[in-house]
């Protein structure tokens, strides 16, 4: 029986390489990619998204046309921003407030006679 | 039936009969469409984008619902209020699939979509746009008197903790 020639390196492997000569079915087989299940999700998604857009449309934005909240609650937001800024003023005001105190050590810091 | 996916299309002409004939009210209807304007100069680009946009707001049909229209020009995205992008690659990734043969589960599916495609096309675009426009700028001038309104809260809270003690 004729003996094939191996390389070198494969010196001491040569049973085994015979023991297995062109079958390749002892190497793990890589799972085959399912493309249909990508497909499925994909038009899934695109489903649901369409049937928002949709709803948006049709349901949503109708909706808001009757009964648009935005200026009332911009005009809301501006009423108390408002009232916050005159209790800010309020604050500020009073005697012995931190700002009239800030502004107190300023104007002491500058205009006030040096004591030497 | 196929597939959802990007149709690309490259603009060979820039005339205006050209155009006409490329330019459909049902391009956007089933698929989203890439039109690829990068053979023109950028002043061309430009024009051509700004007919696509016209055309499209003239005939009172959307360039974003059911699917999107994307442009393909060296321009900033500024210029229209179209999608707008430098290069395909830039794209969104959701559309991006390579198209096979169906099941019936998914022919189906897609069947479904189309009734949804149709009643969405069949919206009143421009009334949709304005409503989205101008819900955003309420919305966006509502988050900043908040920003404002929540600064001054935190200044009298400070100051308020800071006498009590």
């Amino acid at each position: 029986m004729d003996k094939k020639k191996y390389p070198e390196d494969l010196r001491g492997f040569e049973e085994f390489i015979d023991s297995h000569p062109n079958d390749s079915s002892f190497l793990p087989k890589l799972p085959k990619k399912e493309v249909s299940f990508e497909h499925f999700t994909f038009l899934t998604n695109d489903s649901d998204r369409l049937l928002k857009i949709k709803d948006l449309m049709t349901q949503k934005l109708p909706f808001a046309y009757k009964f648009e909240q935005g200026e009332k609650l911009v005009n809301e937001q501006f009423a108390e921003i408002k009232v916050m800024k005159e209790r800010l003023f309020d604050l500020c005001d009073t005697k012995g407030s931190p700002y009239r105190k800030s502004l107190s050590d300023v104007f002491d810091a500058f205009f006030q006679p040096s004591k030497v | 039936m196929s597939l959802p996916v990007y149709q690309h299309y490259n603009l060979k002409s820039s005339s205006l009969e050209d155009l006409e004939a490329f330019l459909k009210p049902d391009l956007n209807l089933r698929h989203p469409v890439v039109i690829n304007l990068k053979i023109f100069t950028p002043d061309q680009q430009r024009d051509l984008v700004g007919l696509i946009e016209n055309y499209y707001v003239s005939n009172n049909i959307s360039y974003k619902f059911p699917y999107p229209i994307y442009v393909v020009t060296e321009n900033e995205s500024t210029i229209s209020k179209m999608p707008i992008v430098k290069e395909t690659s830039e794209l969104p990734k959701f559309y991006s699939h390579a198209e096979s043969r169906m099941n019936v589960k998914e022919t189906h599916l897609i069947g479904k979509n189309r009734l949804l495609q149709i009643e969405i096309r069949n919206t009143d675009s421009l009334a949709s746009a304005t409503g989205i426009t101008k819900y955003g700028h309420f919305h966006r001038e509502v988050v900043s008197l908040e920003e404002e309104r929540l600064f001054y809260r935190g200044i009298i809270t400070k100051l308020t903790t800071k006498a009590k003690k």
